[in-house]
């Protein structure tokens, strides 16, 4: 079955990913799925402002997301929150001790899946800025239909998610990737040949089943986001 | 161990891709942007894989923060003044310490006076995550070898990336080219800044604005750069002026 704007449930809106559009920060990107636009920069590793922010075993992740228009409230703090811990997971903080990394994540435009469009910003500028990384990191959000007949959407728009029983958004951190052929063996030994849950979020009402089927459509969908990612990042 | 880096050298790669199992035996070593992760070396960063000639193993980042590491050579800017060291911004997340006798033939009574707001071109000692990076004037044989104080001139910012390519042999093409044509010093910093200074102002902002604009183009793009910017300029002019004095000059003396 259709939906509104004529994807499949499964399809992700036209993805779009820019990287260096910012001059004066060391690492910006800014990253569209359809309607929804986020631009995230990246200053760092820089020596931490205050010692309150000093960590001397590893470096400091400081997120501030900013909202398209009005002002920073609980949800807004709540995403900052997510997207420090789910960047936190990727970032080797070791190697930069008593840093201070800082992620500013400005939504451009909002419609639909806006904080999965602020984790592919914000991975996306940590690249561009060549923080080390463990590997990148893809989110997608999805949306539950109501009624007994509904259907699992795939990066919902505003709409749909606004119509749904329960939407959610879903990080992931895909495969080690090999280069060569010849190690692709080891590679899939290691990263246990799936990709990996790193962050859940959902709102509404879901049955236990549900969830896990949410997880699962997410995590194909995020598949293909993630080879997106990289083929991006690998263009220098 | 080479067989397997062969294939990955000169290669984009990103954050997670893996470049080479770990042989069985035998040293690897590897530079920024890679890590073991159990049997393999991951990349950490974007870029191009780049194999130095010992066999080092790194990824070329296209980055604007400096990490310092040793053996670069930076242009570092004197912050403060203290009686055994300066304090040096190199662009790095810290200060850098340069010590007041790291230049040749320096003694505690012969020591050179630099200022707040200097310009040094000097190598990196010894870096470490935990510690100030430890800069120095010298060479490991104690000699200067071009490593001093930067008086006048201009300093702009490039990427790492450019600033490793001015850096390479032989010389990268718009620095061949501006050098046929024009006179200037250049000092290029590891850390992505470069100072240049030249006879004439005009110069110096043809130069600078020949390297900034060179990142992205090929050798014959680079030539053909210069030879535009060159043309609509008056340091070139003049020059040619001065060559043409002189040969009228020369065939007067005949």
């Amino acid at each position: 079955m259709e939906r509104a704007d004529g994807r499949r449930p499964g399809e992700i809106r036209i993805v779009r990913c820019e990287r260096g559009l910012l001059s004066r920060a060391d690492g910006s990107a800014q990253w569209t799925q359809g309607g929804t636009s986020c631009l995230a920069s990246v200053a760092g590793p820089t020596q931490a402002p205050t010692s309150a922010k000093e960590d001397a075993e590893r470096a400091t992740l400081e997120v501030v997301f900013k909202p398209r228009a009005g002002l920073v409230g609980s949800t807004e703090k709540q995403y900052e929150a997510l997207i420090r811990r789910s960047c936190e997971a990727v970032i080797l903080a070791a190697l930069h001790p008593r840093t201070l990394i800082q992620v500013v994540v400005q939504v451009v435009s909002d419609d639909g899946g806006v904080l999965a469009c602020a984790l592919n910003a914000a991975c996306a500028a940590l690249v561009d800025a060549a923080v080390p990384l463990r590997t990148l990191c893809a989110a997608v959000s999805m949306a539950q239909e109501a009624g007994p007949e509904g259907q699992l959407l795939l990066d919902p728009s505003a709409a749909e998610a606004a119509a749904a029983a329960a939407v959610g958004t879903f990080a992931y951190l895909p495969l080690l990737h090999s280069v060569s052929e010849e190690v692709s063996a080891a590679g899939d030994s290691i990263s246990g040949g799936d990709l990996q849950l790193l962050t859940s979020l959902t709102r509404g009402r879901l049955t236990s089943d549900q969830l896990l089927d949410m997880v699962e459509a997410g995590r194909q969908g995020a598949d293909r986001l993630a080879a997106f990612m990289q083929q991006a990042a690998r263009q220098v | 161990m080479a067989a397997v880096a062969e294939q990955t050298v000169g290669k984009s790669v990103c954050p997670g891709d893996v470049l080479m199992s770990l042989p069985e035996t035998g040293v690897v070593r590897i530079g920024g942007g890679v890590q073991q992760e159990g049997e393999v070396l991951v990349a950490t960063k974007a870029g191009v894989v780049q194999q130095a000639k010992g066999g080092k193993l790194w990824v070329e980042a296209r980055q604007k923060r400096y990490i310092p590491s040793p053996e670069d050579v930076v242009v570092g800017r004197i912050t403060d003044k203290h009686s055994e060291n300066y304090g040096v911004d190199v662009g790095g997340p810290f200060r850098a310490l340069l010590p007041v006798l790291a230049f040749e033939g320096a003694t505690k009574r012969n020591r050179p006076s630099l200022q707040p707001g200097d310009l040094v071109y000097c190598r990196v000692e010894t870096a470490h995550r935990d510690l100030e990076a430890q800069l120095s004037c010298m060479d490991a044989a104690g000699k200067a070898s071009g490593f001093a104080h930067l008086k006048g001139g201009m300093v702009v910012e490039v990427s790492t990336t450019l600033a490793r390519s001015l850096l390479s042999r032989p010389p990268a093409a718009v620095l061949s080219a501006l050098g046929r044509s024009l006179q200037f010093e250049l000092a290029v910093g590891q850390n992505g800044r470069v100072w240049l200074d030249a006879p004439s102002p005009a110069t110096v902002i043809l130069v600078a604005n020949a390297i900034q604009s060179s990142e992205f183009l090929s050798a014959a793009q680079q030539e053909a750069l210069v030879a535009a910017l060159l043309k609509g300029s008056s340091a070139a002019a003049t020059r040619r002026q001065q060559q043409q004095q002189q040969q009228q000059q020369q065939q007067g003396d005949e």
